[in-house]
C-alpha cells in the first residue's frame, strides 16, 4: 500500500461512523421521505403510490394554512427580537464591568434548562391569576394608571368617544425635552429659579406617592387643584419658572411668587371650568406655551454663558430626564388607550396562553396573545445567541475602536460603524440558524398550548407530528416535512443572497 | 502505534466487551423483593407485558386486578407496565414489531388502530372461549367493533352525568326560589338549567366571576356530546353519514355561545384559568367555584380524595324540553392484544380472566359501573359496599335507551379535533360592533342572536365539507389498496 493509499485509508476510517451515522439517520430517512410524501402510508400498511395527492391536499388544508402561518408569524417576530436581544446582551457581557463572569453565566443558564422544564415553568409565569408575569403588569399597570391619570381621563379615554388634549400633550413631551437639554448642557448655566419650583414640585410628587392626592391638595396647593391634573400642573409650573429665571436682585420675588402664581392660576382656571363657565382644559392651555417658555429660557440661559457644575445641576439632569421619561410614558399611554382601548385593558391582565385574539387587536395578521406568549418564552434562550455573539465581539480590534474615537466617534457611531460590520457574519449565521430554529419549534407549543386556542399556536412542526402519530398518515405527513424542508431553503438562500451585500467578512 | 492508541483502542474494545456479555434486562427477570410469592411457579410460567395508561389510585387498582389474575393460576405471570402516552407507544411498538402482549386503550383508538391493523382480532377466541354479545351491556362491544370485527373488549367504563353542589343550592335557595327554581332538586331540562346557573353564580365588583353556577368549558372534556342533549347526532348510524351541521346541533352551538355572550368569553377563560388541576383540591367543582359540572363515574372518587365531606349529587344531565331522556354519552376503556406480540394465546386468556372475573375487582376499586351483566348474586356483592354512592345513577345512565356513543367512523379523531376546533372558535368568536350599533335591549339581543348563529351555520358547515372530503379521500384509498390486494 503507498504512502498516499495509506492515508486516504486512515482518514477514511476515521470519518467511517460519521459517514454510517449520515447514511442511516439522514440520508436514507431523508429521501425515503421524499418517496414516502408521494404515498399514502398508513404505518403497518406500507406505502402506497398516489402521485401528487398529499400535496394537492396540502394546498387546501386550512389548518396547514395556519400553521405555516403561525411559524412564519413567529419567525419574523421572533426572529429580529432575539437577535437584537441577543446583541444587546452581548454586549453588555462585553463591557467592563463588574461581577461579568457571573452575567455571563447566569445569562447563559436558562439554555441548559431542558425545553419541558422551561415550558412548564412559563405555563405557571403565563398564567392568569396566578402567574409571576401578570402579578407584576398589575403593580405596572396601577403605577401607569395612576399616572396617566393625572393627565387624562382614563376611563373615558377607553370609551370609544373620548378625546385626547393631543396639542397639550405634545407641548408637555416638547417642553420637557428641551428643559432636559437646557439643563444636560454641561456648560449651560443653570436657571436659578428653577430650584425652589423643582422642591415644590418633588414635594408635590412625594405628597401623592407617599400622602395620597388628599396631602397634596390640602397641604401643598391649598385646595381645587384635584388629583387627575395635579402633577400636570407641577410639570408646567417647573417649564414656567425656568422661563422666568431673572437677574438676582428680584430672584427671591420670583422664586416663591411663580409656583404660588402657578397654582393659583390653575385652580382659578380649574374653578372655571368646573362651574361650567368654559369648556376649555387647564392643561390644555397651561401645556401649550410650555415648550415657548422652555425655549426661551434655554436661550436666555445660554446667552448669559453662567456655567455651573454644581451636584444641583446634576440632579437637575436626572430630575428633567426621568420627568420627559415619565410624561412621554403618559403621552405613549393614552395615546395607546386612545388608539386601542381593548388592548391596554387587556394589558393590565391578559389571559396569555389561552387569548386567541390578536395583539394589537386591530391588525388581524398579527400574533395572538398565546403566540406572543411563546415567544416572549423563548427569548429566555437567547443567553446561547448572545455567547455566540460574545466570542466575536471579542475577537474585534480594539485599536479600529480607538482610530474610531480619535475621528470624535461615540458609543452609537462605533457601534453602527465598527462594530456591527465586524461582527456580521456571526450575525447572519445567528439568523440562519434562527431561521431553521423558528420552523422546527415543536416541544414548548406542544406542552403549553397543545396547538391551541383555534390553532393559533399550532406550528408546523405539530402538524407534521399530529398527522404522522394522531392520525397515522406518514405519507402525508412526509409531504409536509418536503415542504418545510423547501420553506427552509429557500429562506437560508435569501438570507445568503441579502448578506452579500451587509456582510463584511474581514479576511476578504 | 502511539501509547494514546493503545488506550484508546483499550477504551473501545471494553465497552464493546462489556455491552456484549453484560445480562441484558429482561421481563422474566425475577425480582425477590416483589415476586416472593411466585418464586416457585416463576421459571415454568409465559411471562406477558401489560401496558396500561392509568397513574395514581386507577393504576393501584389495576395492578390489584393483575396480582389477583396472577396468583390464581401457575401458567401465566402477567408484568404491568404503568404507560402515558399509552397510545402512541403501543403504535410505535407494533410498528416496530416489539409490542406489548395486551394493551390498555381508550375506546377511541379502537378505530384507527384496527384500520391499521395494528390489532389481533378477538371473535375466534371469544366463539371459542363463550363470550358472547349478552355477555356485555348494550354499547359497550360496540366500541370495541370496526366493520363487524371485535378488536378490543372493555376494561372500565364511563356515563356521564350532572354533579351539583347542594351547598350551594341551600345557601342560594332564596335566589334560586326568585329565579322560578326548586332548591331542593337538581334542574331537568336545560332551560332550567341556565335559570339554575344564573341564579347559583356571584359576581365580583368589577363584573368579573366568583362563582359560576354551570360553564359548559368546565372541564369541557365531552363537547362531542352536548347535540345529543339537543336531539341532535354527529352521526348516522345507519348511513355512515355525517352530521354535523344538522339543526339540533347548531341549536346545541347556539345555547353553548349564549354563555359565552351573557357572561363574557374573556371572563369565562381568565375565570377557569384560575382552576387548579383535574386530580386536586383547587378543581373548579371540588373547590366550589363551579356548582354544577358535567362530569363521568370515575369523578366521586377524586372528590372523595380530595373533599370527602362535600355535599354533592348526581343526577342524569338535563335535556332539552322534548327531547326524551335520560341519555349520556357512554365511553370506556379497553384491552386488546397487538399484533406481532409473542405469546398471543397467553394474552388472550388473560384478557379472557379479566372479562370474566377482573372486572368487578377493578371497576369497584376505581368506582365505576360494569360493562358486563353478572348473575344477580354476584352483581349483589359488586354493589354491596361499593364506593361510588351514585352507582346507581351511572350504571342506570349506562343501561338508558337514549343514551349514545361517539360516532363509528375511521376519521373520527379528525372529526372529534374538527369539532373542538369549531366549538373553540365559535366560543371565542366576538360579535362584531357594527352591524350592532344603535341597537339596544331586546332588538340588541335578537341581533347578537342572528349574527351567532349565521357564524355557527357557517362553522359548522365548513367542517361538514371538509370531513365529508377526508372521509371519501379515506374510502378512497381503502378501495385503492383492496384493488391492489386483489390483483
Amino acid at each position: 500500500m503507498t504512502g498516499g493509499a495509506r492515508k486516504a485509508l486512515t482518514g477514511y476510517t476515521f470519518v467511517l461512523p460519521w459517514l454510517i451515522g449520515l447514511t442511516c439517520f439522514i440520508a436514507i430517512p431523508f429521501f425515503a421521505a421524499g418517496y414516502f410524501s408521494f404515498c399514502d402510508y398508513p404505518p403497518l400498511k406500507g406505502p402506497m403510490f398516489i402521485g401528487a395527492e398529499n400535496y394537492a391536499e396540502l394546498l387546501s388544508d386550512p389548518i396547514f394554512h395556519r400553521s405555516l402561518g403561525v411559524t412564519t408569524m413567529y419567525s419574523a417576530v421572533a426572529i429580529p427580537i432575539g437577535v437584537v436581544l441577543a446583541l444587546s446582551l452581548a454586549m453588555f457581557l462585553n463591557s467592563r464591568i463588574r461581577g461579568q463572569a457571573v452575567y455571563r453565566v447566569v445569562f447563559y443558564l436558562p439554555h441548559l434548562v431542558p425545553t419541558v422544564v422551561v415550558a412548564i415553568l412559563w405555563m405557571w409565569i403565563f398564567n392568569p391569576e396566578a402567574g409571576l408575569l401578570n402579578l407584576v403588569l398589575r403593580y405596572i399597570f396601577a403605577a401607569g394608571d395612576w399616572w396617566t391619570g393625572l393627565f387624562f381621563d382614563v376611563d373615558r379615554l377607553v370609551a370609544p368617544k373620548g378625546v385626547v388634549q393631543l396639542p397639550g400633550l405634545f407641548s408637555l413631551g416638547l417642553g420637557l425635552l428641551l428643559l432636559l437639554l437646557c439643563a444636560g448642557r454641561r456648560k449651560m448655566a443653570v436657571p436659578r429659579g428653577l430650584l425652589p419650583g423643582i422642591v415644590v414640585s418633588c414635594l408635590g410628587l412625594l405628597g401623592f406617592l407617599f400622602g395620597g392626592p388628599e396631602f397634596f391638595i390640602y397641604g401643598l396647593a391649598g385646595w381645587a387643584i384635584l388629583a387627575t391634573w395635579g402633577l400636570a400642573a407641577i410639570l408646567s409650573l417647573v417649564v414656567c419658572i425656568l422661563s422666568l429665571s431673572s437677574p438676582p436682585g428680584q430672584r427671591k420675588l420670583i422664586d416663591l411668587g411663580i409656583p404660588i402664581a402657578g397654582w393659583a392660576a390653575l385652580a382659578m382656571v380649574h374653578g372655571v371650568r368646573e362651574a361650567g363657565i368654559s369648556g376649555v382644559s387647564e392643561q390644555t392651555l397651561l401645556l401649550a406655551v410650555a415648550p415657548v417658555l422652555g425655549l426661551l429660557a434655554w436661550g436666555r440661559s445660554a446667552r448669559r454663558g453662567d456655567t455651573s457644575d454644581s451636584p444641583a445641576r446634576r440632579l437637575l439632569g436626572v430630575l428633567a430626564g426621568v420627568a420627559v421619561f415619565l410624561a412621554l410614558a403618559a403621552v405613549v399611554a393614552a395615546l395607546l388607550y386612545r388608539f386601542a382601548p381593548g388592548d391596554m385593558r387587556k394589558l393590565h391582565a391578559p389571559g396569555w396562553l389561552t387569548d386567541g385574539d390578536p395583539f394589537p387587536a386591530g391588525v388581524s395578521f398579527a400574533p395572538s396573545w398565546a403566540l406572543w406568549s411563546i415567544i416572549i418564552m423563548s427569548m429566555w434562550g437567547v443567553g446561547q445567541m448572545a455567547v455566540i455573539y460574545l466570542a466575536k465581539l471579542q475577537d474585534v480590534p480594539l485599536e479600529l475602536y480607538e482610530a474610531a474615537e480619535i475621528d470624535g466617534a461615540g458609543w452609537w457611531r462605533k457601534t453602527i460603524s465598527v462594530t456591527i460590520p465586524l461582527i456580521s457574519p456571526v450575525i447572519l449565521f445567528n439568523v440562519v440558524m434562527s431561521i431553521i430554529g423558528a420552523f422546527q419549534v415543536f416541544a414548548a407549543p406542544y406542552i403549553m398550548t397543545q396547538g391551541g386556542p383555534e390553532n393559533k399556536t399550532r406550528f408546523v412542526a405539530m402538524f407534521v407530528y399530529d398527522q404522522a402519530f394522531q392520525y397515522h398518515r406518514v405519507g402525508y405527513a412526509s409531504a409536509v416535512a418536503a415542504v418545510l424542508f423547501l420553506i427552509i431553503v429557500a429562506l437560508t438562500l435569501l438570507a445568503f443572497r441579502i448578506s452579500r451585500s451587509y456582510v463584511h467578512y474581514e479576511g476578504r | 502505534m502511539r501509547p494514546v492508541h493503545f488506550i484508546l483502542a483499550a477504551v473501545i474494545v471494553t465497552v464493546v466487551a462489556v455491552a456484549w456479555f453484560e445480562p441484558r434486562p429482561d421481563v422474566s427477570d425475577f425480582d425477590p423483593a416483589r415476586h416472593a410469592a411466585f418464586q416457585a411457579t416463576w421459571d415454568r410460567r409465559v411471562h406477558i407485558t401489560y401496558w396500561e395508561k392509568w397513574g395514581s389510585f386507577e393504576a393501584e387498582a389495576c395492578e390489584k386486578m393483575v396480582d389477583a389474575f396472577n396468583a390464581a393460576q401457575e401458567e401465566i405471570f402477567v408484568h404491568y407496565i404503568r404507560t402515558s402516552q399509552v397510545d402512541r407507544k403501543a403504535m410505535l411498538a407494533i410498528v416496530g414489531k416489539s409490542p406489548p402482549e395486551v394493551v390498555g386503550l381508550w375506546s377511541s383508538n379502537v378505530l384507527p388502530f384496527a384500520e391499521a391493523d395494528a390489532l389481533m382480532p378477538l371473535d375466534g377466541w371469544m366463539r371459542d372461549s363463550g363470550l358472547t354479545d349478552d355477555h356485555y351491556i348494550r354499547n359497550y362491544l360496540a366500541l370495541c367493533r370496526h366493520r363487524g370485527t371485535t378488536y378490543c373488549l372493555p376494561t372500565t367504563p364511563a356515563t356521564i352525568a350532572l354533579f351539583y353542589n347542594q351547598d350551594h343550592y341551600r345557601q342560594k335557595a332564596d335566589r334560586l326560589r326568585a329565579a322560578g327554581c326548586d332548591p331542593n332538586r337538581p334542574p331537568r331540562t336545560i332551560a332550567e338549567l341556565d335559570r339554575y346557573a344564573d341564579a347559583l353564580s356571584e359576581f365580583n365588583p368589577d363584573g368579573t366571576p366568583k362563582v359560576m353556577g354551570f360553564v359548559p368549558t368546565e372541564p369541557g372534556w365531552f363537547p362531542t356530546s352536548w347535540p345529543y342533549y339537543f336531539g341532535g347526532a354527529l352521526w348516522d348510524a345507519n348511513t355512515g353519514k355525517l352530521t354535523a351541521d344538522r339543526e339540533e346541533n347548531i341549536r346545541a352551538f347556539e345555547w353553548l355561545k349564549s354563555y359565552a355572550n351573557r357572561y363574557g368569553r374573556q371572563n369565562l377563560t381568565r375565570f377557569q384559568q384560575g382552576f387548579g388541576n383535574y386530580d386536586s383540591p383547587q378543581n373548579a367543582f371540588i373547590d366550589g367555584k363551579v356548582s354544577m359540572v358535567l362530569q363521568g363515574v370515575y369523578f366521586p372518587a377524586f372528590i372523595d380524595r380530595h373533599r370527602p365531606h362535600l355535599k354533592y349529587g348526581v343526577t342524569p344531565f338535563p335535556t332539552l324540553e322534548g327531547v326524551p331522556g335520560p341519555r349520556s354519552l357512554m365511553n370506556e376503556d379497553v384491552i386488546g392484544i397487538p399484533r406481532y406480540c409473542k405469546h398471543p394465546e397467553a394474552a388472550w386468556k388473560f384478557v379472557h380472566w379479566v372479562q370474566t372475573e377482573g372486572l368487578p375487582i377493578v371497576c369497584r376499586l376505581q368506582g365505576k359501573h360494569l360493562p358486563i351483566k353478572l348473575p344477580p348474586e354476584k352483581d349483589r356483592a359488586f354493589r354491596q359496599g361499593h364506593p361510588n354512592r351514585f352507582l346507581d345513577v351511572f350504571d342506570m345512565l349506562a343501561r338508558a335507551e337514549h343514551s349514545f356513543i361517539m360516532p363509528m367512523t375511521v376519521i373520527w379523531r379528525e372529526y372529534n379535533d374538527e369539532y373542538r376546533l369549531s366549538f373553540d372558535h365559535v366560543w371565542h368568536w366576538a360579535v362584531p360592533e357594527g352591524p350592532l350599533a344603535g341597537l339596544d335591549g331586546e332588538a340588541r339581543k335578537a341581533k347578537v342572536k342572528a349574527l351567532c348563529r349565521e357564524e355557527i351555520v357557517k362553522t359548522l358547515r365548513g367542517m361538514q365539507q371538509r370531513l365529508e372530503g377526508r372521509l371519501r379521500t379515506v374510502e378512497q384509498r381503502v378501495r385503492m389498496r383492496d384493488g391492489e390486494a386483489g390483483r
